[in-house]
């Protein structure tokens, strides 16, 4: 079987159109498969260009059958997004090889949408709107060529014809993705994409993990308050405690929680009410201010004994929540016995030079309190240095840094702090989270990312219960008071170089508010969100039986405009309509055509008397003459518009006055 | 030999025929007898999804699932665009057939076995012009054609002719599937228009028998194209015929009568025609008729129900022809 050559135009657009469908995919797929689609896709391409034979079924259908079996292999199964989309991807490439009819045609364009929409559940971005758009619109372009009945027309045909298509379909888009009722939770289970990256904390900290996040640029989560955001050192973001200490990393997974009651947290005094838009981090806990009293949230939120927020579901996508902390607190007045052991608990013989230090220093602050305050003020007097590149630490992690290196990043002294405290005999626990955020000038929010991660200490005493204490902010005040990189700027650790300048700066913080708008209103546009827009317009509590209701009648009232603008496009022009457009065009001008002068011969007297309007004069009259006489259909759609060219009587005066008066 | 499921086809064909013989009842019952020139106003406008159309629709609601399953925003915009698409197409459809005016239907007639082309007429008579229109009988599709705005568009289809005597068209369809074939729109006009089918001529004839009348020829055989004399004029006449000086002076519209030849009558008569067969008899006089017309001769035509006086060119061909196609019993071919 050969090519004919006659699918020429509309193969184009259609081997276009899975093209791009498929280049979300070209990098998260198997080369071969990839390879396997191209391959295919350049071969019957060239087999149309040149009315080469087309490849035989008896080589197709054993291709078919070794990739079908591959991508089995490869994903141990057809169950998710990824096997389903590589599948596609083959059955698009062998399509194409047979492709010969409208409806071989007709399948892959298809085969393109279910693409382009497997492209968004693998993930989306901000630029998933504008990539939508361009997919949607050369599809539809692929559509209407290969719908073409009549013999086949230019590009440029089809691709107003889509315009046209797709203006006249946005108001019914809008309409549907306001009205249409979004209803929470999956139907059925969805399988979870595992092995994806995941920048953010960990339940264990050794020293280094923090300073590598703060390598990363990635927005953990954006909050916005009700009223004035505390100030920066009060923005302490709890996110996970560490209570188990094995002498060189702390670890979140203490026992003791399961088994005891949610500690008591009390207010003393201000509190914080704020809004957060969390990133998926496929993790449980969530970020609070220090500390969460109230919380609303969809997914199970609720507050761990150790007074961190947490969510039964884990974190896959983005979330919103909204929490009230207070400020000031007074968390676990009371510690059980046991919980006193456990958080005092140091391993046999670990670090012994700094279990000495504590001992002697201890003797001579006998008071918790003022030992507290005298091992911070150790930290001050002495020469530790605050650095991103601190020098390996070797397996007495906290003796060589206090005692050697004294270089480090929050977790050293962190984790040295809260060694200190438990060889006095003070109950301590390492808190990770986010410190500060950067606040968005052109929105009323905080953005917090991962290079704001940080880590500090809680101690308890008695009657006063946690108290939180941040050893770095003795050591290098500027971290906690601006952020982590102009901290480092001023401790020399990162020079200013141009793409630090301010305006860049403020460019990049004007992507960030547009990011979080799109995220919030379209990737993030859920049941609340819907609710939330749907108050704003007026309408308190619709239920979804109302909202298809209004659908309807927003639909049935486009529709009657849409196709009231079709009926007038094909209604017979009025039998003086040319002639009015001319009068039109005359009064404009304010220059009369004479009895029997042509259009033409008005244009050339309107080109001598009014020179500022000679040109669109001319171009009126050479639209009007094709669009009259010739039946011209571009000319006719195009003679309306050419009014406007001709500046109007009033406007030339005015500006002939003004003119005359400049001289 | 490949398999082929039992009569599943003829199943699928014959419910198919029962369904579109009672959709036609109704239709015509609802519309009336139709009268050319009518505008195809909304109320003989039908529109139904394509094959295409109801894959599209099960993918969308597809896509709405899994958007919905995923909570997926994007997917929840794609599926809205190809919902709004697929509605702006409904409507886009729904206009590129209504407001045409169907000015006429006609055909020429044509040889038993040749193909008859019915041609409609159609006007445009809004701005912009109407795209990918065609027209069908049954299941015969003319070839798609767009009308220009405020113009003219002529939509043909062929149907095949077997034998000689009518082609009867009951009812035309003028469909189209612009934009998308998403959707196909169309519309049925009952309004019966014939075709005059001639009897194929006989390739196997005997030679004309030679003309026994020219004593009934009164004029002199002085030569071809010597003038004999003014007559009135008939439809058919040549233009080189007519008298244009008698024209100018008295506004009569007179032929030259040449004496010539060509000016010698003989009679095709079906009494001499030889066999037994109507159909192969009336086979042999078209061949006569053909070819008497092509030696320029004047002829008439005997039948048995009746006669055509002598006479000669291309419209008395036709004539002659005409009247063998319509000896009875006439055999009719219907359409609808």
């Amino acid at each position: 079987m050969r090519s004919t050559g006659e699918l020429k135009k509309p193969l184009s657009w259609t081997l276009l159109a899975l093209l791009i469908s498929y280049l979300p995919h070209l990098l998260n797929k198997p080369i071969w498969i990839s390879a396997l689609l191209l391959l295919c896709m350049s071969i019957r391409w060239w087999a149309e260009q040149s009315k080469g034979p087309l490849v035989n079924a008896w080589v197709r259908t054993p291709i078919g059958l070794i990739c079908f079996v591959a991508v089995l292999q490869t994903y141990n199964g057809l169950n998710g997004v990824a096997p389903g989309s590589a599948l596609l991807a083959v059955m698009a490439a062998l399509k194409v090889l047979e492709t010969r009819t409208q409806r071989d045609q007709f399948v892959l364009l298809f085969i393109s949408l279910f693409m382009v929409l497997a492209g968004f559940l693998v993930e989306q971005y901000l630029w998933s709107g504008p990539y939508l758009l361009i997919s949607v619109s050369v599809i539809v372009t692929a559509w209407l060529a290969v719908g073409r009945r009549g013999k086949p027309l230019s590009d440029g045909w089809y691709l107003r014809q889509m315009r046209r298509h797709m203006l006249l379909s946005i108001p019914v888009l809008i309409a549907m993705w306001v009205l249409f009722p979004r209803v929470p939770g999956p139907f059925w289970a969805i399988p979870t994409e595992s092995g994806k990256a995941n920048t953010g904390l960990s339940k264990t900290m050794s020293p280094g993990d923090i300073s590598q996040l703060s390598e990363s640029d990635a927005v953990a989560f954006r909050a916005t308050f009700e009223g004035i955001p505390p100030a920066k050192d009060q923005l302490y973001w709890r996110a996970i405690v560490m209570g188990r200490f094995d002498g060189r990393s702390w670890a979140s997974d203490d026992p003791v929680h399961n088994r005891t009651r949610d500690e008591s947290v009390t207010a003393r005094g201000q509190e914080a009410r704020y809004n957060v838009r969390m990133e998926a981090t496929n993790q449980r806990w969530l970020f609070a201010l220090d500390m969460p009293s109230d919380w609303t949230g969809r997914g199970g939120l609720y507050r761990s004994p150790v007074q961190t927020l947490q969510r039964q579901q884990p974190v896959e996508e983005r979330i919103e929540y909204t929490v009230t902390s207070f400020l000031d607190y007074r968390a676990d007045p009371e510690l059980l016995p046991r919980k006193k052991r456990f958080y005092t608990h140091l391993p046999e013989g670990s670090n012994p030079r700094a279990r000495a230090f504590a001992e002697q220093l201890r003797k001579t602050y006998p008071d918790q309190r003022d030992y507290a305050q005298a091992v911070l003020n150790y930290f001050t007097e002495q020469p530790y240095y605050y650095t991103l590149s601190p020098p390996a630490l070797g397996r007495e992690a906290v003796d060589e840094f206090l005692f050697d290196t004294q270089r480090g990043f929050c977790e050293h002294y962190a984790s040295s702090y809260a060694f200190l405290m438990r060889a006095g005999g003070i109950p301590a626990r390492i808190v990770a989270g986010y410190q500060g955020g950067e606040s968005n000038p052109f929105a009323d929010y905080l953005i917090v990312r991962q290079s704001d991660a940080h880590a500090w200490t809680e101690i308890w005493l008695p009657q006063r219960g946690w108290v939180r204490v941040d050893p770095t902010a003795a050591v290098a005040p500027q971290r906690i008071e601006q952020n982590l990189d102009s901290a480092l700027r001023e401790l020399g650790e990162r020079s200013d170089s141009l793409f630090e300048l301010a305006m860049l700066e403020r460019m990049k913080l004007a992507w960030d508010m547009v990011n979080a708008r799109w995220n919030e209103w379209v990737l993030g546009y859920g049941p609340e969100t819907q609710r939330e827009l749907l108050e704003k317009l007026g309408l308190q509590d619709v239920g979804w039986q109302d909202m298809i209701i209004m659908l309807a009648i927003v639909l049935v009232g486009i529709m009657t405009v849409v196709t009231g603008y079709l009926w007038i496009a094909h209604q017979p022009p009025r039998p003086d309509y040319y002639q009015a457009l001319f009068r039109r065009a005359q009064r404009r001008t304010g220059i009369l055509a004479h009895r029997g002068e042509t259009a033409t011969g008005w244009a050339h007297r309107v080109g001598r008397e009014q020179p500022e309007n000679s040109l669109a004069a001319r171009r009126f009259a050479r639209h009007y003459l094709r669009a009259r006489y010739a039946g011209n259909t571009t000319a006719r759609r195009r003679l309306p518009l050419t009014l406007f060219g001709i500046r109007g009587r009033w406007r030339s005066r005015f500006r002939r006055i003004a003119h005359s008066n400049q001289k | 030999m490949r398999w082929r499921f039992p009569s599943a086809k003829r199943l699928i064909e014959r419910l198919r025929k029962g369904a579109d013989a009672k959709v036609s009842r109704w239709v015509r019952k609802r519309q009336g007898e139709d009268h050319l020139p009518l505008t195809l106003r909304s109320k003989r406008i039908y529109i139904l999804p394509t094959s295409v159309g109801v894959t599209f629709g099960i993918v969308c609601l597809a896509m709405l699932l899994g958007s919905m399953n995923y909570n997926n925003s994007m997917g929840f915009a794609l599926t809205f665009m190809l919902a709004a698409i697929g509605l702006v197409a409904m409507h886009r459809c729904h206009q590129n057939l209504a407001g045409i005016r169907v000015l006429s239907a006609t055909a020429e007639p044509v040889f038993a076995g040749d193909p008859v082309e019915f041609e409609l007429q159609l006007h445009n008579e809004g701005r912009s012009e109407r795209l990918d229109i065609e027209a069908y009988v049954g299941q015969q599709i003319g070839a798609a054609d767009d009308i220009p705005g405020e113009g003219i568009g002529r939509l043909k289809v062929s149907l095949p002719t077997e034998r000689r005597g009518q082609t009867v068209v009951e009812r035309f369809g003028i469909r189209t599937r612009f934009p998308m074939s998403l959707l196909n729109t169309w519309t049925w006009m009952y309004t019966p228009c014939t075709c005059i089918v001639w009897p194929r001529p006989a390739t196997d004839a005997p030679p004309r028998p030679p003309a026994p009348a020219r004593a009934r020829g009164n004029q002199g055989n002085q030569g071809d194209d010597d003038f004999a004399g003014l007559r009135d004029y008939r439809d058919g006449d040549s233009p080189r015929l007519i008298a244009w000086k008698t024209l100018a002076r008295s506004d009569q519209l007179k032929s030259r009568q040449l004496s010539g030849g060509g000016t010698d009558t003989t009679w095709i008569d079906f009494a001499v025609t030889p066999g037994g067969d109507l159909e192969y008899r009336l086979a042999v006089m078209a061949r006569w008729i053909i070819d008497a017309e092509r030696a320029g001769e004047r002829f008439g035509l005997r039948l048995p129900d009746g006669e055509i006086p002598p006479d000669q060119g291309k419209s008395h061909r036709d004539r002659c022809l005409n009247a063998l196609a319509l000896v009875t019993p006439v055999p009719e071919l219907r359409h609808a």
